[in-house]
């Protein structure tokens, strides 16, 4: 029964749609999740409720009339990421319109002077404002709703001389009609050329150093002028193209229509800002992206054609509109400042995870695993000198590397290790380490991957990604937390990454989780490719090759087992478990002289902690609950080097039972006899001389030979 | 009535607003290293409980299944003063006429006058005094007891925290009659008794209610209570008045979140409590790291050698010092880099105060430097 109930459990735990939302809502697009959805159910309503509306044709005319829309709302959303805002793009829009039609057909200009002139004229007005508002330093707001004002007059003075003439003035092109009634492509002129007016200037907001620049002074004004960007030419420019963009909208709307009356544009600030803030597009600045623009655009258009349709009056449309506004004000707000809120709530799923019965470790319980002090002596090596070690490894000349916190190696060599040097610096959280045939050392750096330290202390790289699972949400090519290597003879690498879901400050959210989360991966020096070998593994920390090259051994931490995957001979590519259950929390593997393998367990198993991992629910409450501080942990304030044979029989275990010296062991090294501790959090590297071992074994030559 | 309906509207306006906080240890509870600064005066007796002193000086301990009386200069000389076969005694307070009242776990109270007769007190309202933790004298003569809970002895108090049990008692024994009265039932294990200044009132320290209040000596019974701690940081022992003025109050142990959240999860703490050994449960203790069993909090993980003094306690040293309205001035503490834990007992003699580290298996006294 209880075997039964646990293994349900297990299944229900097993796989969680909670992780899935978790990761999806951590995308950056899922931000525009919400106009989205309410575009799709507008058109699904009006589809249902006007007959014909989604007819080719229809869809057609409201392409078009969008294309115009569009531009003056790119030229808003592009204001409003800088930071500031801009009412008059509709004006803008407007007048280049009227312009535009006294040019072609009163002036009869041709067509390519007349764009010229109109586009001149946007950034004319665009700069008006931008010189106002960037260098005289005056509110956007107040500034932007003068100029509003001021160009609505001009087009009103000139609707009134002009709008006659221009009705019975005639001009033709052909281009003039492209603009107007022309396709690309299938797609009506105006709608290609807004396509790519957003996709370039999506490229250039986040590809390029003003669209960088922009963003940044949107974000942050003051971070952003301490950064040494140039925040008043900046804006400047941020208007100026914010009237070029009206400006194109009101060449296309004059050709496709050839109408000038007062009434082009209006009321399209309100539309406009509703459109961009919509589309998720944050009026606080820094934050939205041209597509997010257009498709609140597009639901602002088709909303209000649609109402249009429907035979529902204007103010009762534009009152709507204003609701939607308030309405999208809120959900810019509350949707976007708390949506990382929702994921730290939901993003950590612990699952089920039942641990088999281990042998008790006390002392007085007389087996191998009983708890020794045989460590608590052992000789410092660079005490309070090195900030966690979390591998230590021993060179040829019998010098003694540790990789530190800081992201430094340091290395201590001379007598009685008194020389202490920074030997390279990785700039990431340096993990576990191995020599290659060459000397080099092969580290594993946690945030940023696999990288090679040249006898020199140069620094370079092997590989920072693997191939991407296709069916996984977060994107798991790169490596996050690159934890243990080995090499094998033919010079490949196999390591382990702990985790693709954690980084490496948060590696104990993942020991809370408890799911397959870590992969092995392999990097080929002939090939230069890194592949994936086993993925969804829980934990997998430490790699050791075994003595006869032919399999892998790796520990699988919070499973608490050790486990073989076959890189040669019949078995190639199978997975088999070595240690099925250990009263600890296996760390790194390491071999040693006498054919066995040394194993470092960063902690012991508390029978607490064993409940809470067979209780998800209650691991949930507790993280959101209380802080991370008041947690229960797995015991790692004790830990132990412990040494087994290929069949798996543990044969020795050493303590430091009371955690005076050595309280968290994270890994350990033969060499000459001595062995060599060292400890995630620990200030020191520890030494003991081990009884009846070879005095002349080094490590290196074990897997290279002599020198 | 308007109390009930105001206390459902706040819990449906703030449902996480949670009224019983664990207090920050801030102000004259700043945390020091007071208790590790005294003076050791015994270091002998195995976890002692309680200690009470005479007019000549010497002092009585609880230890194991007796009482020891210490004597002579430092108290250096020893003998055993009472044994007892079946119960471990634990409060001890001496009456005003020179008898020694003994609290004996699953037995009751004995009082014991110069020549050693005893004289038990064993049953109230027909049931057994099974949890005896505090007795003490009346100003006139009667001896009020402190019952824990009706379900487990003194020893076995995490059970009935872990358990969330509310069933001790305040019990009034008159040595003219022989007679007990249950005065108070359904008490969150009361554990320490004092008599106020004034003689006017009886105040209680109830554990797992983490609060102090008083009762006026003349009309105990429920609803006269005042309440004068409403949420102590850790669990209160014993409480005493102070010749200076003001109380002092000995704490065992401390609050943490996760012993809190542990007693909101109903399923985890039975299973826990079925399956794992009391010394190895989420729950306070008197002292810790003995054993590499014991739970572990993510802030009480060793950092390049040194365990942090404020990572979550699981064992605590704590003496408060309250002053006539019983607002805190001062405390020494025992942190958890310190080994002077579970403080259960607290006496004073001729301005000197003694208590007793029962974690830590010592009795200290406060130097004149340290002293409040």
């Amino acid at each position: 029964m209880t075997a039964l109930k646990s293994a349900w459990l297990r299944l229900r735990y097993r796989w969680s749609l909670q992780v899935f939302i978790g990761e999806l809502l951590g995308k950056r697009w899922m931000e525009a999740i919400i106009p989205f959805l309410l575009l799709v159910s507008l058109v699904i309503v009006f589809a249902n409720s006007i007959d014909g509306y989604l007819s080719f044709s229809s869809i057609a005319v409201t392409l078009r009339a969008f294309a115009e829309f569009g531009f003056v709302a790119l030229a808003m959303a592009l204001v409003i990421i800088s930071g500031g805002i801009d009412l008059s793009p509709a004006a803008m829009f407007g007048l280049s319109n009227c312009f535009a039609l006294i040019f072609f057909q009163m002036l009869q200009w041709p067509v390519a002077l007349v764009i010229i002139a109109v586009l001149a004229l946007g950034a004319f007005m665009g700069a008006c404002n931008g010189f106002m508002i960037g260098y005289m330093k005056t509110r956007a707001f107040l500034t932007t709703l003068v100029t509003l004002i001021i160009f609505r007059s001009v087009f009103g003075i000139l609707d009134q001389s002009y709008s006659a003439k221009i009705a019975y003035a005639f001009n033709e092109s052909d281009f003039w009609e492209f603009l107007g009634d022309g396709e690309i492509l299938g797609l009506p002129t105006n709608v290609a050329a807004l396509l790519l007016v957003a996709l370039i200037g999506q490229i250039l907001l986040t590809r390029s150093r003003p669209g960088l620049h922009l963003t940044a002074i949107g974000g942050g004004r003051r971070s952003a002028r301490h950064a040494g960007i140039s925040i008043r030419r900046t804006v400047f420019f941020a208007y100026v193209i914010s009237g070029l963009l009206s400006a194109i909208g009101g060449l296309f709307y004059a050709a496709r229509l050839n109408s000038a009356t007062s009434d082009v544009g209006e009321g399209w600030e309100i539309m406009a800002l509703t459109a961009v803030v919509l589309g998720g597009v944050s009026l606080a600045g820094g934050k939205g992206t041209t597509g997010r623009a257009l498709l609140g655009a597009l639901t602002v258009m088709i909303l209000t054609n649609g109402l249009l349709s429907l035979g529902i009056l204007s103010s009762v449309s534009s009152a709507l509109l204003g609701l939607i506004l308030i309405i999208a004000v809120g959900i810019d707000i509350k949707w976007l400042k708390n949506l990382h809120k929702t994921i730290q709530k939901i993003y950590v799923v612990p699952s089920y995870l039942k641990l088999p019965e281990a042998p008790d470790t006390r002392p007085g319980s007389d087996n191998v695993f009983e708890a020794n002090n045989r460590l608590k002596n052992a000789e410092a090596i660079g005490l309070n000198q090195i900030d966690g070690p979390e591998d230590v490894i021993v060179d040829r000349q019998g010098r003694v590397y540790g990789s530190a916190r800081q992201g430094w190696i340091v290395r201590f060599s001379g007598e009685n290790f008194s020389k202490r040097e920074i030997f390279a610096n990785t700039g990431g959280r340096p993990l576990g380490m191995a020599f290659d045939g060459h000397d080099n050392l092969i580290v594993c750096v946690g945030g940023m991957g696999l990288y090679g330290v040249r006898p020199d202390g140069e620094v370079y790289k092997i590989t920072d990604e693997t191939n991407r699972t296709w069916y996984k949400v977060n994107d798991d090519s790169r490596l996050r937390l690159a934890d243990d290597c080995d090499i094998a003879p033919d010079g490949k690498i196999y390591f382990s990454e702990a985790t693709i879901r954690y980084e490496m400050h948060s590696w104990y959210l993942d020991g809370l989780e408890a799911r397959g989360n870590g992969r092995l991966v392999c990097y080929d020096p002939s090939t230069q490719k890194t592949r994936t070998i086993i993925r969804n593994i829980s934990f997998p920390n430490g790699i050791c090759l075994a003595h006869d090259a032919r399999s892998i051994l790796f520990a699988q931490t919070w499973l608490c087992r050790v486990m073989r995957i076959w890189i040669a001979g019949p078995k190639n590519g199978k997975v088999e478990p070595v240690i099925s259950s250990m009263p600890f929390y296996p760390d790194n593997i390491n071999r040693a002289s006498d054919g066995t393998y040394w194993l470092a367990s960063v902690g012991i198993r508390s029978p607490v902690f064993d409940l809470a991992m067979k209780s998800p629910g209650f691991r949930v409450r507790m993280y959101k609950t209380i802080p991370p501080d008041e947690w229960i942990f797995h015991n790692i304030n004790i830990g132990c080097v412990s040494k087994f044979n290929e069949d798996g029989t543990v044969l020795e275990t050493l303590w430091d039972y009371e955690g005076k010296s050595h309280p968290t062991i994270t890994s350990m090294r033969e060499h000459c006899g001595y062995l060599y501790i060292a400890g995630l959090f620990n200030n020191r590297i520890g030494r003991i001389k081990l009884e009846g071992a070879d005095p002349n074994w080094i490590g290196p030559e074990s897997y290279w030979g002599k020198k | 009535m308007w109390d009930q309906a105001r206390e459902f509207l706040m819990e449906l306006v703030s449902r996480n607003r949670d009224r019983h906080a664990i207090p920050v240890l801030d102000g004259p509870l700043k945390p020091n290293k007071g208790l590790d600064e005294f003076q050791v005066e015994c270091g002998f007796l195995r976890n002692p409980d309680d200690l009470a002193i005479d007019s000549e000086g010497a002092m009585y301990v609880s230890t194991g299944n007796r009482v020891v009386k210490l004597y002579g200069e430092n108290h250096h000389k020893q003998e055993i003063h009472v044994e007892f076969e079946d119960g471990l005694p634990s409060g001890l307070n001496l009456h005003p006429d020179g008898q020694l009242m003994v609290c004996v776990g699953g037995k009751g109270l004995v009082l014991i006058d110069d020549e050693g007769r005893q004289t038990w007190v064993e049953t109230a309202a027909g049931k057994p005094i099974r949890c005896p933790t505090s007795a003490i004298a009346g100003p006139d003569g009667r001896i009020f007891i402190s019952d824990g809970t009706a379900y487990h002895d003194p020893h076995n108090w995490v059970f009935d925290l872990m358990e969330k049990r509310s069933a001790g008692r305040l019990i009034r024994y008159d040595k003219d009659t022989e007679a007990t009265h249950v005065l108070l039932s359904g008490l969150s294990y009361p554990h320490g008794l004092a008599i106020s200044h004034d003689c006017k009132s009886i105040i209680i320290c109830e554990s797992w209610k983490h609060s102090v209040s008083a009762y006026p000596v003349d009309d105990i019974r429920p609803g006269t209570e005042k309440s004068l701690v409403p949420n102590l940081p850790g669990y209160p022992a014993r409480v005493l008045p102070s010749a200076k003025g003001g109380y002092w109050m000995s704490l065992f142990s401390m609050r943490t979140n996760l012993i809190e959240f542990v007693l909101t999860e109903g399923k985890y703490r039975k299973e826990m409590m079925q399956t794992i050994e009391p010394d190895h449960w989420i729950a306070p203790a008197l002292s810790s790291g003995k054993d590499f069993f014991e739970p572990l909090q993510g802030g009480g993980i060793k950092q390049l050698g040194i365990t942090k003094p404020w990572a979550p306690p699981r064992s605590y040293g704590l003496v408060i010092k309250f002053d006539q309205d019983f607002d805190a001035v001062g405390s020494y503490h025992s942190r958890v880099d310190g080994m002077r834990h579970g403080i259960t007992g607290i006496a004073e003699r001729n301005g000197e105060l003694f208590v007793v580290s029962k974690g830590g298996s010592l009795i200290l006294k406060a130097t004149e430097e340290v002293g409040l």
